[in-house]
């Protein structure tokens, strides 16, 4: 997806329409708490991998 | 209620519990009637744990290779397990019932919440053994406050499940406080006309003055219970304290207890919203994902899906209460809906409390069929409870029917009248009522599960077999539970390569695998079909739920761990261990869960063995793996064409059928090697047969276990 600069995390997984409450991220290999999903700015370039944690079933 | 009339009674002195162990079990057999009082010895302990591990034990030892469900012999053993009971953990009152399955032939264990398991232990024994078949309806009453055992004739001509219980926790009680010490396990009158009836376990709750109900709903117990002519099992244990289990260290119990019950207050609400709604946060989630099974699975999500949001059933669950199925579960997922006028059946304007919906109700009774009506959802849940019937199966049954129906293969001439349609919500409710019934037909024909109906409905409507066998959503003789597997090969596995059946309480991998993307490689897909069902299997040793593992987390395991190891929650394994080793004085590390389980896990797939004299290979429907028409295919056109892409085809131009070929041809291929992959990381052969290196690596090289093993393997069918 197309960066732009202070795009946080939140902003990533409003695009990727990620509503699932138990997601744990990480930003270029270091894990991100959720609380600070809405104000960790993301680097441009940044490797962003989401992980939905298993819940369900 | 006027007074039973007993038919047998014993007297026993009750043996205390300790380090959560009676070393006891209670063989009924209701032909006789006769009790006997067992030990449990060190070994059996040491092997097969507890609740399920004793259950097959127990099965194993009462069967032989040609027993079939409805034989006198074939048992339901129930049986919680070594932690079952303790008050200081949430979800510790789960017990586990085995059997030989009429649906699916081999064994199959179920689990339910409410009181019994506990109160069974409490009353001096580990398990229950139920065997025989009595000539008469019975009720069997375990009364472990006077150490007493009756077989009494029931006076029941109502035997529905509600009635059942209400009826028993109000016979037996000394007054209204006294309630709560007594739980009932019933079926009801489609449980005697089915291959899907279910256990109803009771509670009773207190607040709301009524008896609750959970299930084992799963494999068909309740046709068992029926089927031995027994209308309920009943037992009785007062005061209970929170130190019944006699726990070595009861300081650490309290402790990982507070722990693990401060992370729930402080987290539910922002994770899994257990406390508000139960699973059912998971309708909206699942339909996101296109894992919400909408008619008959043909597609993972619908234009409805407001009408069955999670905020929606919010509003129709009581808020507000302590709705955990044990004491101590602050989880208190065990929702319920109140008041609820009933607009149809024999109950038809009553006032009731239904247990639930929970989230597979919700699908199966719900999206699955195309009905996208919260209160017909509750008033199908109630019904299949009080005439003791499984939900998913029926949801998923009745699935099977209303797109056989829609293709054209039955008709309204062989359904008697109804117009079962997806959505058909009338008529659908009245295949409910004419199950329950037991004349109609074609009612008959559905309760005997898809596996037979698609033989039924070939040989006597002249169905396409073919086809039926694309779409009934089975797997060795069980209905599939409620997530769509088709684009997570991993979940092919978890659903179709497992010891009883596609539920769901053995691999969830959707999410690891497919959304992700964790489990590339198909030795990646098998070290998780290795660990995670045997992960499960422990809960079921122990007397546990599931839900506290990972339907919420410890606020820093998203960032703590690794994303592999994160799915495993450690903390909470560790809290695993150090309950076990509080209430058992035993000093297990978590490497040791897996071997307890690994151990029963592999006896169990030995049985299933045994019981199918060697032909227990796993299969899978075209369904389960993708889409079976064009309108599935053409619901995520660029999804699937993207797919087909990756297999290397043009799909440009393609007719869709040679499209949904192509991509099945491949997807077979995949399930062929993921099979392979699986059975060897799991120590099986070829043909999914436990090796008799396996065996003596677990300490399960038992004589009569090895000899089924070297009975059924061939040299050609060795994997390593």
């Amino acid at each position: 997806m197309t960066w732009f600069e202070g795009i946080t995390i939140q902003d990533i997984l409003d695009k990727k329409n990620f509503t699932f409450r138990m997601l744990a991220v990480w930003v270029n290999d270091v894990a991100v708490p959720r609380n600070d999903f809405k104000t960790f700015k993301v680097p441009d370039q940044a490797t962003v991998q989401v992980v939905h944690m298993i819940s369900g079933g | 209620m006027d007074k039973m009339n007993i038919l047998k009674e014993w007297s026993y002195e009750r043996t205390p519990i300790d380090k959560g162990y009676v070393r006891k079990n209670l063989h009924v057999n209701v032909g006789t009637p006769a009790i006997e009082i067992r030990d449990i010895s060190q070994d059996t302990i040491d092997k097969f744990t507890g609740g399920r591990g004793f259950d097959l034990h127990l099965l194993w030892k009462a069967v032989t290779e040609d027993t079939k469900w409805n034989d006198p012999e074939n048992e339901i053993v129930i049986s919680g397990g070594p932690l079952c009971g303790i008050t200081q953990y949430p979800g510790t009152g789960k017990c586990y019932a085995a059997f030989i399955s009429p649906l699916s032939d081999q064994t199959y264990d179920s689990n339910s919440g409410g009181y019994f398991g506990p109160l069974l232990k409490f009353s001096g024994f580990d398990a229950i053994e139920i065997q025989g078949k009595s000539e008469k309806d019975v009720i069997v009453f375990i009364d472990g406050d006077q150490g007493k055992i009756q077989v009494l004739e029931s006076p029941f001509t109502d035997i529905n499940a509600y009635t059942v219980t209400e009826a028993l926790h109000e016979y037996f009680a000394k007054d209204e406080a006294d309630k709560i010490n007594i739980s009932v396990v019933a079926a009801g009158k489609a449980a005697e006309s089915t291959r899907w009836g279910c256990l109803n376990m009771s509670f009773y709750d207190p607040r709301r003055k009524v008896a609750r109900l959970k299930q084992a709903g799963r494999g068909g117990g309740g046709t068992i219970l029926r089927d031995k002519k027994i209308i309920a099992l009943v037992v009785k244990y007062s005061n209970v304290t929170g130190t019944e289990n006699h726990p070595v260290d009861l300081r650490t119990l309290q402790k990982v207890g507070v722990k693990i019950h401060k992370e729930i207050h402080d987290l539910d609400d922002k994770q899994c919203s257990m406390r508000s709604v139960g699973t059912a946060h998971l309708n909206e989630i699942m339909d996101e994902y296109h894992l919400l099974p909408v008619h008959n699975y043909k597609f993972g999500q619908s234009p409805h899906i407001d009408k069955i949001h999670s905020s929606v059933y919010k509003k129709h669950f009581t808020q507000g209460m302590a709705d955990g199925c044990w004491y101590g579960c602050s989880m208190a997922c065990a929702k319920a809906v109140d008041k609820f006028e009933i607009q149809t059946g024999p109950c038809k304007g009553h006032v009731v409390t239904v247990d639930g919906p929970e989230y597979e109700t919700v699908a199966s009774l719900g999206s699955n069929v195309g009905v996208f009506d919260p209160k017909w959802t509750i008033e199908a849940n109630f019904y299949a409870d009080h005439y003791g019937v499984d939900t998913i199966s029926l949801g998923t049954g009745f699935a099977f029917v209303c797109e056989c129906y829609e293709l054209g293969l039955i008709s309204k001439e062989h359904t008697n009248g109804l117009e079962l349609n997806f959505g058909a919500a009338a008529d659908l409710m009245e295949l409910i009522h004419r199950m329950a019934e037991g004349k109609d037909e074609f009612a008959l024909a559905v309760g005997q599960g898809i596996k037979r109906m698609k033989s039924i409905f070939a040989d006597k409507y002249g169905a396409d077999k073919n086809v039926m066998e694309k779409i009934g959503m089975e797997g060795q003789g069980v209905e599939t539970s409620e997530y769509v597997p088709k684009e997570s090969v991993a979940q092919w596995g978890g659903y179709y390569l497992t010891l009883k059946g596609p539920q769901h309480d053995e691999a969830w991998l959707i999410f690891m695998d497919m959304v992700n993307k964790q489990l590339p490689t198909f030795e990646d897909k098998a070290d998780a079909l290795h660990y995670f069902p045997v992960f499960r299997t422990w809960f079921s040793l122990t007397g546990l739920c599931k839900l506290p593992w990972n339907d919420v987390e410890p606020a820093d395991n998203s960032y703590r761990y690794r994303p592999q190891d994160a799915a495993k929650v450690p903390e909470h394994v560790q809290n695993y261990v150090d309950v076990f080793n509080a209430v058992t004085g035993k000093n297990v590390t978590k490497e040791d869960l897996i071997l307890q389980s690994e151990r029963v896990y592999n006896f169990q797939r030995v049985f299933n063995v045994r019981m199918k004299k060697g032909n227990a290979e796993h299969t899978i429907p075209m369904r389960a793996m993708g889409p079976v028409f064009p309108d599935e295919w053409d619901a995520r056109k660029e999804y699937y064409d993207g797919k087909l892409k990756e297999f290397g085809f043009n799909p440009e131009g393609m007719p869709t059928e040679e499209k949904i070929a192509k991509l099945y041809e491949k997807r077979w291929g995949q399930w062929l090697e993921l099979k392979k992959a699986v059975y060897k990381r799991r120590g099986w052969n070829a043909k999914g047969i436990p090796t008799v290196k396996k065996l003596k690596e677990l300490g399960m090289d038992y004589p009569e276990v090895v000899a089924v093993v070297e009975k059924y393997s061939r040299p050609e069918d060795e994997l390593e």
